[in-house]
């Protein structure tokens, strides 16, 4: 387990100096709330577009909500602005939508109940001078031709927002939440408030970007304040983004807390009255930030584990790729039957675990390094979702790869139990890839991948393999530093998959990466090299009692089975215990190394250090002279007692 | 009467007294299993036996190698399930064959020799094998109706907001069916004990039902002792095989062959102990087998009168 340096207090007690002599410049917002965030210099984070004001009421027997939202809306586009576009993403969760007909098309088998429908209803929108709009919304579906979806709506105003003005919008508006289908909604008394406002889409790239919702996307959002009342019954705990600034209790026996957020984009609150709260502190180089983790009370004997994992995720982040601005982290163990696990927003996330988790198995450990990564890769560097989901969710899947298997060992950074291994990066990316090696370029917009299960595998597994490939091109401190300049650079924006890779291409110093991100980024090439064949027999082989030389003559053939380009290291071992590299460019289908010598060849290898990641077939990247067959009985062993102990208990039963 | 722990002890003395039947068992469970796993053994071989990788299965068990040796084209476990069912059918009926000569053995006085063994396997093997098939669509019936109960209390249990309850509901409901599940086999064995001691079909079948009233709990509590002991076995076996070095594979057979032989020895004892409960409960009900079955070299007769204790 890693130590904090002590260097880190100075650092601390540096950044809570700046952050006071910060608090003297407060705007009018901070002087109502405290600031959410360490700033050195009193300034926002982010360019803060947006300012949402929400009130909201929460009716746990229904699992309704009603609320007000205030939006205002800065104009920093350089153009003037009449149309906005906004996700209604619970509507998502109804038979009709594009998610739930994406969801059928990949699982036909998937039954639709009534209690998986979620809804949001705009009751009433008005603008600032502008009045009632109410009238003027329209349901629009900028992806597909699905007119029964409704989850984007878009409202045209009377007259455009000029550059640089803003303009107010008044909305009341009401949500269903539906059992929880995907991270959002209820589950017995748990609740997970996601997505569950009318969100204004983003001014990227010249254009407005609001997709509908797919069953594979997840979101995009301007930075921006956060002002949120909620109303709850008294006995529920509750977790949100953002700082808790107020609470107060009501003789109906609700309580409305209000919670803070700055520099964030988006909102998602939590509550169940079975969480059991622990926080701790983590000394971060940007000031103290609290851990509180919200954990149900039947999950409560792994409270320790979520907390040391978060610790750990928190000084590996902090260490590899920058600060963490934010005061608090929010850690939920959702309701184990949610399928609210494993999900990020901002300054909170959702864990994963259940109540007989061994202590072998790390999901939880996982799960919550993946989740905290993502405040990076989603919530700081906020790329779009949408349209290039392998700069969230793969580099983050390298990022947790890479702090799994530091803390664990490569071999067992997911699985050490009961003698089985496993580890992360090998099952959780290279594994990935390997399923889905050639269907899908990783910068395909999320919604047009081949199948659910490719996407997956290619956004997480293959965007992984590639880096992890790139840990081995460029060496991984090379690559901390690229990782560490593209969060410093492009943090609280939104930057591109083009900004990353010159962002590689920079730091590495290195102008001949385009051949290799073309076929690995922006392609569906196979990587996959083998050793087709090793044989040793006497130079002298046609001579009467050929071989009494003594001299063999060795051969090693090796393939490029794929159409991926890759330079390869093959590492030849003899018997007298010489071992010989090559080095082969790997441009033409094979290549054939002859040793003339009086050793014999034992074994062929291909990427003999194991930095190709992105070989699709690690089976095939050797070859030995002589076979042996230990694994393949240890496999055929388990296999016959699986067989004698089945026949055993169909006999039972006669 | 004597007490279940008698019966368990002369049970565990009646097995080890006729122990070629358990090796009969054991040696067609062996081989036909060697079948149903040789093609799978033969693919796995293709891909491990010349490639480093397979040293990540062979010095430990690296799952994430394993599972890419599975998306493997040229590994396909799938189609080779087909070929364990069969096999394991198989087995069953193989077990069906030799249970006569097994009870037979039990229920007589003396060790049977071979040739008596195979002759009483080849008399009642029709019939125990009619009364197997009119015993599945019991089993069915009695396990499908409490299936739907456990599914039921499962979809009542998954609405608490408790996860533990849903375990303790799924357990305890298994728990219940594994129950009734030995009740009905208990009434089977008896009654193949009655078909093999008087040769009536459905007589024997009531015979059982009467056996099975009479003793149900002292021969559940016999049963579920040599049960309890042969988990035992279980533990202690697995609890050695992951602690036996992973490149061991020898001994990691021998020992998990000695795990089986175990499990299948359990079931042995079993049928020993109920098949002594039975000499001595069950001759008040029934007469003597109408023809006895010759023995080699002297024919050694059922009991004239299994009432009386040997």
């Amino acid at each position: 387990m890693p130590r904090v340096p002590r260097a880190h207090s100075l650092l601390l007690a540096a950044a809570i100096f700046l952050a006071l002599g910060a608090a003297r410049a407060q705007t009018w917002e901070q002087a109502v709330n405290p600031a959410a965030v360490y700033s050195a210099d009193g300034k926002p984070l982010s360019q803060r577009v947006v300012h949402y004001t929400i009130e909201a009421k929460y009716n746990e027997k229904a699992h309704t909500l009603d609320a007000t939202e205030t939006l205002v809306y800065r104009n920093l586009t350089g153009r003037p602005l009449d149309t906005f576009p906004f996700h209604m993403y619970l509507n998502g969760f109804q038979p009709q939508s594009t998610w739930v007909r994406e969801l059928h098309r990949d699982a036909p088998d998937y039954a639709w109940e009534e209690k998986y429908r979620g809804a949001i209803n705009i009751q009433q929108m008005t603008v600032e001078g502008m009045g009632d709009l109410t009238g003027q919304l329209q349901f629009i579906h900028p992806d597909d031709d699905n007119a029964d979806d409704r989850s984007v709506v878009e409202v045209k105003l009377p007259k455009p927002v000029p550059p640089g003005a803003s303009v107010t919008f008044h909305i009341k508006f009401y949500d269903v939440f539906p059992e929880v289908v995907a991270r959002t909604g209820y589950m017995h008394d748990f609740v997970m408030g996601a997505q569950w406002f009318p969100k204004v889409g983003v001014w990227w790239r010249g254009g407005w970007n609001c997709h509908q919702f797919h069953l594979n996307t997840e979101f995009f959002g301007d930075f921006g304040v956060y002002d949120v009342q909620l109303t709850l019954p008294q006995n529920y705990v509750t977790g949100a983004s953002g700082i808790e600034v107020g609470s107060r209790n009501h003789p109906d026996g609700t309580r409305t807390l209000t919670w803070h957020g700055e520099d964030i984009h988006d909102f998602a609150w939590t509550a169940s009255p079975r969480f059991v709260v622990a926080e701790a502190t983590f000394p971060g180089s940007a000031g103290p930030v609290k851990m509180r983790a919200l954990v149900l009370r039947p999950h409560a004997a792994q409270t320790q584990r979520y907390l040391t994992a978060l610790r750990q995720a928190m000084y590996y982040f902090d260490h590899w790729f920058g600060p963490y601005p934010y005061k608090q982290i929010t850690l939920v163990d959702p309701d184990p039957d949610s399928r609210a696990g494993g999900m990020e927003y901002p300054t909170l996330f959702t864990a994963d675990t259940t109540w007989w988790m061994p202590r072998g198995l790390l999901e939880p450990e996982v799960v919550t390094v993946h989740e905290y990564g993502h405040q990076y890769w989603y919530g700081m560097v906020a790329t779009n979702e949408f349209e290039e989901a392998w700069l969230d969710e793969g580099i983050n899947q390298y990022s947790e790869t890479s702090i799994m298997d530091e803390l664990y060992g490569p071999d067992r950074s997911l699985l050490d139990l009961w003698g089985a291994t496993a580890g992360d990066t090998e099952l959780f990316a290279h594994t990935f890839y390997a399923r889905s090696p050639d269907t899908d370029p990783i910068t395909r917009k999320a919604w047009q991948f081949m199948t659910g299960g490719a996407y997956g595998n290619v956004t997480y597994g293959k965007t992984a393999s590639v880096l992890h490939t790139l840990d081995g091109m460029l060496g991984k401190e090379t690559m901390r530093r690229a990782l560490h300049t593209y969060f410093l650079r492009y943090r609280f924006t939104h930057p591109t998959g083009e900004d990353f890779l010159k962002t590689v291409e920079e730091v590495s110093g290195r102008k001949d990466l385009r051949p290799f991100f073309d076929q690995a980024v922006y392609g569906t090439q196979v990587l996959d090299y083998e050793v087709l064949s090793v044989s040793s027999s006497p130079v002298d082989w046609w001579k009467p009692g050929g071989g009494l030389g003594g001299v063999w003559r060795n051969q090693v053939l090796v393939h490029r089975k794929g159409d991926f380009l890759f330079p390869v290291t093959v590492e030849v071992r003899f018997d007298d215990g010489q071992v010989v590299r090559e080095n082969w460019d790997g441009k033409d289908r094979w290549v054939r190394y002859t040793y003339d010598q009086k050793a014999k060849v034992v074994s062929a290898e291909v990427d003999p250090d194991h930095l190709i990641d992105l070989d699709r077939d690690l089976f095939n990247n050797s070859r030995t002279a002589k076979p042996d067959a230990t694994a393949a009985r240890k496999l055929h062993n388990y296999w016959l007692l699986f067989n004698q102990w089945m026949a055993q208990i169909v006999s039972w039963l006669i | 009467m004597a007490r279940s722990g008698g019966y368990v002890g002369r049970g565990a003395a009646l097995a080890r007294r006729d122990w070629p039947g358990l090796a009969w068992l054991y040696l067609s469970n062996l081989v036909l299993a060697a079948l149903a796993s040789t093609a799978l053994s033969a693919e796995f071989g293709s891909v491990l036996n010349t490639s480093l990788e397979a040293q990540r299965l062979a010095r430990g068990f690296d799952a994430a190698v394993f599972l890419d040796l599975l998306l493997r084209p040229e590994v396909t476990p799938r189609l080779l399930a087909p070929a364990s069912l069969f096999f394991a059918i198989a087995f069953a009926l193989v077990t069906l064959f030799l249970t006569p000569g097994i009870v037979q053995g039990f229920l007589s006085g003396e060790h049977l020799r071979m040739g008596a063994f195979f002759q009483a396997c080849g008399r009642w093997y029709g019939r125990f094998f009619w009364f197997a098939v009119l015993t599945l669509p019991v089993f069915g019936i009695v396990l499908g109706v409490l299936r739907l109960a456990r599914d039921a209390l499962l979809s009542w249990a998954e609405k608490s907001p408790e996860p533990r309850l849903y375990f303790y509901v799924g357990l305890g409901t298994l728990l219940v069916m594994w129950v009734a599940a030995v009740v009905l086999r208990l009434w089977f064995d008896l009654t193949q004990f009655a078909l093999v001691h008087s040769g009536r079909f459905w007589r024997s079948i009531a015979t059982g039902i009467r056996l099975l009233r009479q003793g149900c709990f002292r021969l559940l509590w016999i049963y579920c002792s040599i049960s309890l002991l042969g988990w035992l076995g279980l533990a202690a076996g697995l609890w050695l095989w992951v602690k036996l070095p992973p490149e061991r594979v020898g001994l990691a057979f021998l020992l998990g062959q000695a795990i089986l032989i175990v499990w299948l020895g359990t079931r042995y004892w079993q049928r020993a102990a109920e098949a002594l409960w039975f000499r001595e409960h069950a001759p008040a009900l029934l007469p003597a087998a109408a023809v006895p079955v010759p023995m080699e070299p002297a024919p050694g007769p059922l009991p004239a009168s299994p009432a009386t204790p040997q």
